[in-house]
């Protein structure tokens, strides 16, 4: 295609087939939040008028002939393959550059979180070779038996959807942050088995740090319940640092669609929310450690939704780190 | 009494409801209410309290396992 056509077709497309993703409505809320809300409505976050995400952007990319395509950027996976691409497709007659750009975020602080860490630490990118997974780095453990330091994330990070084995490689940082610049970090030892139907278990997987790794562990954090309304923070790799409150505990059952396994449930959660108009998690923050105040390890990050919570930037379900340890046999 | 309400046989049915996806405790006040979750706007009534504990209703959407 010529530019021109690119772009009169990147128009059209914004004005239909985008646009008929957007809430045509405000969602009506029955009542108010005791939170302060002044309105019983509540704006749906995802698709505004700049397709915010999560969302699909168009743009207008060079093709590898002379010419120009159509260039379509999503940050969810799942619209990789979804209705609205198959049409912008169509429309394109196929002369699309589609890539998975991840959730964007207003830059949270460092961006170290995404970097090669050395020595490696909390809140850095990492993830499973084999699986090729991207979450964060909860905090390091130390096996109950004794043992070496281990490290500690999400199992679906560390195991995938139950497909890890032990002695997978864990790479630093995870697999769509490397550039080429991975290091294998550490050895799954240990993950628990989403596809088990049982709500005592958590979303938690150890694994064991390869001799010579270097680790600066935070030195004295118990791991503690989590109480209402207190403030929390965290490091990870998608959102970087942020603090928010927990919203809620002892959250559930809830139900959480996992790739390949199905709706899995959990139980006795906490629910934490972000400050100001910022989300406290997203996409890839998976395994990060919240910190209450003081400073305590009060849960493993998991699952996050795209709305919700008081400033209607979805919530964060935390598995409670004690629980966590004694799942994973760690301290 | 959040968490004896949250045990009621009230919220209990409330909770096998397709649109309801997890029941928390929150702060509320001086005190605690029950955090209802739901996935979609509910097509029937809440109290306003169950068992003298207030009902906060949160429209969350789907949730998503937060790995990249």
């Amino acid at each position: 295609m010529n530019f021109e056509s690119v772009r009169a077709l990147k128009e059209e497309l914004l004005q239909t087939t985008l646009e008929s993703r957007r809430p045509s409505r405000r969602v009506q809320l029955r009542r108010s939040l005791p939170w302060g809300l002044e309105s019983e409505e509540l704006s749906p976050v995802g698709m505004g008028a700049k397709l915010a995400s999560p969302g699909i952007a168009l743009g207008i990319a060079k093709s590898e002939k002379n010419g120009y395509r159509l260039a379509v950027r999503v940050q969810d996976r799942r619209d990789l393959r979804g209705p609205a691409v198959e049409t912008i497709n169509d429309a394109a007659a196929g002369e699309i550059d589609l890539r998975y750009t991840g959730p964007t975020m207003p830059a949270a602080g460092g961006q170290w979180h995404r970097d090669r860490c050395d020595p490696i630490r909390a809140g850095a990118s990492l993830g499973s070779q084999p699986q090729r997974t991207t979450g964060t780095l909860g905090c390091f453990v130390e096996p109950a038996g004794g043992g070496d330091l281990a490290l500690l994330s999400a199992a679906h990070v560390l195991a995938g959807w139950d497909r890890g084995k032990p002695g997978d490689e864990i790479i630093q940082p995870g697999w769509d942050d490397r550039n080429g610049g991975d290091v294998p970090v550490a050895e799954l030892s240990d993950a628990v088995k989403l596809g088990s139907p049982s709500l005592e278990d958590d979303d938690c997987a150890v694994a064991q740090l390869r001799p010579g790794v270097d680790a600066d562990p935070v030195p004295g954090l118990a791991a503690a319940a989590a109480e209402a309304d207190e403030p929390v923070r965290k490091d990870g790799r998608t959102t970087g640092h942020t603090e928010g409150r927990v919203l809620a505990v002892e959250v559930g059952p809830l139900e959480v669609p996992y790739p390949k396994l199905g709706r899995l449930r959990f139980d006795n959660l906490v629910e934490v929310d972000g400050q100001e108009d910022l989300p406290f998690a997203a996409q890839g923050d998976s395994g990060s450690v919240v910190l209450g105040a003081p400073p305590r390890a009060l849960g493993l990050l998991f699952a996050v939704t795209g709305r919700g919570g008081r400033n209607g930037r979805g919530v964060s379900y935390l598995a409670p780190l004690p629980r966590v340890l004694q799942t994973s046999k760690s301290s | 009494m959040a968490r004896h309400a949250k045990r009621s046989p009230a919220i209990r049915s409330l909770a096998q409801r397709r649109q309801v996806n997890g029941i928390g405790i929150t702060k509320y006040a001086d005190g605690y209410a029950l955090k209802v979750n739901l996935v979609e706007p509910l097509s029937v009534e809440l109290p306003n309290e169950i068992d003298g504990v207030p009902i906060a209703v949160d429209l969350v959407g789907p949730t998503f396992p937060a790995s990249s």
